[in-house]
């Protein structure tokens, strides 16, 4: 499997407040983003999710490079797929494809997001 | 006297605490959660085959007819001698049993076994096809495993299979022009017998090819798991059902337990095929007489690459194709990594790994026990220190996935 992805090598488990779709802060304080997931994240399939992009005001930002990365920490590997923004499907919402867990346990999911205010990452935990 | 009385409400309050243990919401004592796992691991959350996007033929019934009469031809070889179940052979769950395949010459891997394929979005042990017509197709080319050319094959359906072929699939195209072995993957005359062709004549004898595949894969994804001794206990577990039927031993238990705990090997052997379709470099180590394998580094290459993908001109897939488009496709981590293989009947399925270099059950445990050094690429496996007699649990249970290798009916939705 592939390291992990922007994010630190050294990366400890983050207390249970930090896990969940958000919304969070990105690491410089420049964004602020929320996952929404149609259905609840599940191990093995290929799933979609809808990332919702403001800056730290809450307005909604349009046109956003995004990047998507993460992994396991815990077992050193990234993610076994390499998923994508593919398309803008509203204000300040990003289609996000291609993502799978392709076993339980603490994955990262990191987002390299580019936009007005510059370039700046986002993580969320998620324990499937 | 009073003594006495006190010793008998203990006794009592221990007997009833003991039988609470065993009788209530704890069979066996698998937690909630535990239990939820072992749910994962069974035949019932399998779901329905998936459909095949890529093959519009996949669940036609005519089409896995001549599939199946394909696949045990042995006119399918420049020998006359080779089919796809001299090696895929039926009463050893589709494989031959030996380290290293053998049709006309011999191979430098290992036969890998069909039940359950059609949930795997990879196919090989370095996914270089992403579906199972394509996955068809290879072994007919390879010059040691069948050792002929699609021009081969397509004269054969013309003279042995037309009614049958041109009933599912329409008219056959005039071959007149077409060389009796002519093909991209042959020898030198064959490549240059293909290349002398027309594109035309190229392409329909291409489209030809891919419905010999789309044939034998329809044929084959219909080849499944039965239910185990593991999905009957699972069963039992989750229904309270104490009979004999549905126990496991002790040792099986603490086999079963540390699979999903200590032993790590739900990292990558999850799901009710116990495979995660990924590609994992394991520390398998290196034969000597062999040529240099980089597995899924190249794999990915050639997957992309292939003629007869997703994305290719003889697909029905119409471009919805997210397994090429989302893949990791290269990195140092790609370095001999293989593709998770399902441990359903694993333990009649000596020798192990991709060219057979371990031979037994126990020996692959001991492998992972210890956790060598990759000879190239980097092993993702770590130690595990477990005992003799745990490792035994593990082989022990193992055995409890011996599943019968049945064909059902399709029920795609």
């Amino acid at each position: 499997m592939a390291p992990t992805t922007m994010i630190p090598d050294s990366l400890e488990k983050p207390a249970a407040e930090e896990f969940g779709a958000g919304p969070r802060l990105s690491a410089k304080g420049l964004y602020r983003a929320k996952i929404d997931l149609p259905k609840p994240l599940v191990t093995g399939a290929m799933q979609r999710l809808t990332l919702n992009v403001t800056d730290s005001d809450g307005h909604e930002l349009d046109s956003i490079a995004i990047a998507v990365g993460g992994g396991m920490p815990d077992h050193g590997h990234g993610l076994p797929t390499t998923p994508k923004a593919t398309r803008q499907t509203a204000r300040g919402a990003y289609q996000i494809d291609g993502v799978r867990f392709n076993m339980g346990g603490w994955w990262v999911l990191a987002f390299a997001l580019d936009g007005p205010a510059g370039a700046d990452t986002v993580t969320f935990n998620f324990d499937l | 006297m009073m003594k006495l009385f006190y010793l008998v409400i203990i006794a009592a309050v221990v007997l009833v605490a003991a039988c609470a243990a065993t009788t209530g919401n704890e069979p066996d004592g698998w937690s909630a959660k535990e239990i939820e796992t072992l749910k994962s691991l069974s035949l019932s959350s399998l779901g329905p085959l998936p459909g095949d996007p890529s093959n519009r033929y996949a669940d036609d019934t005519a089409a896995a007819s001549l599939g199946r009469r394909l696949f045990f031809d042995t006119r399918m070889s420049s020998t006359g001698l080779v089919s796809c179940g001299s090696c895929h052979l039926p009463d050893r769950d589709f494989q031959d049993g030996v380290a290293l395949a053998k049709g006309v010459g011999t191979t430098n891997r290992r036969t890998m076994p069909i039940a359950g394929t059609a949930y795997s979005p990879w196919l090989f042990w370095d996914g270089r096809k992403d579906n199972l017509w394509s996955q068809a197709l290879g072994p007919l080319e390879s010059a040691v495993e069948h050792g002929g050319t699609r021009a081969q094959y397509v004269h054969l359906i013309a003279e042995q299979y037309s009614t049958e072929y041109a009933s599912i699939f329409g008219a056959l195209p005039d071959l007149a022009s077409v060389p009796r072995k002519a093909g991209p993957m042959g020898n030198a005359t064959e490549k240059n017998n293909w290349l002398a062709l027309g594109e035309t004549d190229r392409d329909n004898v291409n489209r030809v090819f891919a419905n010999i595949g789309k044939s034998i894969a329809a044929f084959e994804r219909r080849i499944q798991f039965g239910p185990s001794r593991f999905d009957r206990y699972v069963d039992g577990v989750i229904s309270g059902d104490a009979t004999a039927s549905v126990r496991f031993t002790t040792q099986e238990q603490k086999g079963l337990r540390l699979f999903i705990g200590r032993a790590s090997c739900l990292q990558c052997h999850n799901g009710p095929l116990f495979t995660d379709n990924s590609f994992h470099n394991t520390g398998v180590p290196a034969r000597a007489d062999l040529p240099v394998d980089n597995g899924r580094l190249d794999g990915a290459l050639a997957v992309i690459a292939d003629e007869f993908n997703c994305r290719g001109r003889y697909s029905d897939a119409n471009g919805d194709c997210a397994e090429l488009e989302f893949m990791v496709a290269h990195g140092e981590h790609l370095t001999r990594a293989y593709k998770t293989p399902s441990l359903r009947g694993v333990a009649d399925r000596a020798p192990f790994m991709h060219a057979g270099q371990i031979a037994s059950l126990r020996d692959v445990l001991v492998h992972y026990n210890n956790a060598p050094a990759a000879p190239a690429g980097h092993s993702e496996i770590k130690r595990l220190n477990l005992t003799n007699d745990e490792l035994a649990s593990i082989e022990a249970f193992l055995k409890t996935l011996n599943s019968p290798v049945i064909t059902s009916p399709n029920t795609s939705n």
